[in-house]
């Protein structure tokens, strides 16, 4: 016998629950850091260029 | 026990999902604001310049690999975490974060560290930011901690290098000042340590960690807190005597080094908790003191 598929997304897991909201907030934490990162490399190579002390050090 | 403590807490909490204040705290932020602190005043004081930029990824890099020895420290020393009052709230023994996730953690931000580091800065203070590292989590954690009643003495060579990597960052090299800016740190954390180990001392018997309270008893701690006062209050006038200060925070330093000799005297003297609650207290402060007024002297005379 099939089993009988829930009907509503609230159903299957409540939207807001405590742990959804902890994933959300380290998944923007990631991001975050990640953004963070990027923007870290960029300053460094432009930093090291107008120092002109090439690509690495 | 302590084994059996941590399984049956892991088991308890499996399905807790860990928030990024758990990830936070793996990665001891009080210690690293130490680290950083000390590590900010090596680069500050060294001779030459740095692009401020590269001075704040140097900075950052220092706080990262810090916080990486911190969260790999946690996942290695999980289970005498979970014996003692002081860390039994630490992520992995309260079932917050998986072990294994801890020690990925860790890996990714020792090795993002160090890169980052070589790549933005320079391979020199990258190497001394691995050795630490290492140090740290190899020869500390791994190996002393749990084998030796000097595993502070050894091991506090780990927390006395950022320092010599924020020096490096503008130099690119070792010098005699920036291992003078070692020696201090070096120096400081047995006396740091064991005033800690002494009103603790029933936690770290508990968990199995020979501290020398532990082992050699509580007259011989604080004879040997004394010894090491008595070696760290000149150590710390040493930087105004190799031309990294002036003569005015040879001063500063110097009656700050006769206040923790006091203080360690005193403790000596009386075996009271209440002498080492307040020499613990002290000896952070004192190294507050002690490189903020490197960074004043080099501020406002010596630079």
């Amino acid at each position: 016998m099939p089993l009988a598929r829930p009907s509503k997304r609230s159903e299957i897991a409540p939207r807001d629950s405590a742990i959804h909201r902890r994933k959300r907030v380290r998944n923007l934490a990631i991001l975050g850091a990640l953004i963070a990162l990027m923007a870290v490399f960029y300053l460094v190579t432009i930093v090291r260029i107008q120092a002109g002390l090439g690509a690495a050090g | 026990m302590a084994e059996a403590t941590l399984a049956s807490t892991l088991t308890e909490n499996s399905s807790a999902e860990p928030s990024v204040r758990d990830f936070l705290a793996l990665l001891k932020p009080r210690v690293m604001s130490l680290v950083v602190f000390s590590g900010a005043a090596g680069l500050f004081v060294a001779p030459g310049s740095i692009h401020p930029v590269l001075a704040a990824v140097a900075i950052l890099c220092i706080a990262i690999g810090a916080g990486a020895s911190g969260a790999i420290n946690m996942w290695y020393d999980a289970d005498i975490d979970a014996a003692m009052t002081r860390t039994a709230k630490r992520p992995i023994p309260s079932g917050l974060i998986d072990p294994s996730t801890a020690l990925s953690f860790g890996c990714v931000l020792a090795a993002g560290s160090v890169a980052l580091m070589g790549v933005a800065v320079n391979w020199a203070a990258a190497a001394i930011l691995a050795l630490t590292i290492g140090f740290y989590v190899f020869i500390y954690t791994m190996w002393l901690k749990r084998s030796t009643p000097q595993n502070i003495v050894i091991g506090g060579a780990a927390g006395a290098f950022p320092p010599m990597i924020g020096w490096a960052a503008v130099t690119g090299d070792i010098a005699i000042g920036s291992v003078t800016l070692f020696l201090i740190i070096f120096f400081w954390t047995p006396p740091h340590f064991w005033a800690l180990a002494l009103y603790k001392a029933n936690d770290y018997a508990a968990a199995g960690v020979p501290m020398l309270p532990v082992v050699a008893g509580r007259n011989e701690t604080r004879k040997q807190i004394l010894i090491y006062s008595l070696i760290l209050a000149p150590i710390c006038v040493l930087p105004s005597l190799v031309g990294v200060s002036s003569f005015a925070y040879g001063g500063f330093a110097a009656a700050l080094g006769l206040a923790f000799v006091f203080m360690s005297f005193q403790l000596f003297r009386s075996d009271d908790d209440r002498h080492a609650k307040r020499l613990f207290g002290f000896s952070i402060l004192y190294l507050f003191l002690l490189f903020g007024g490197l960074i004043a002297d080099h501020a406002l005379i010596a630079g």
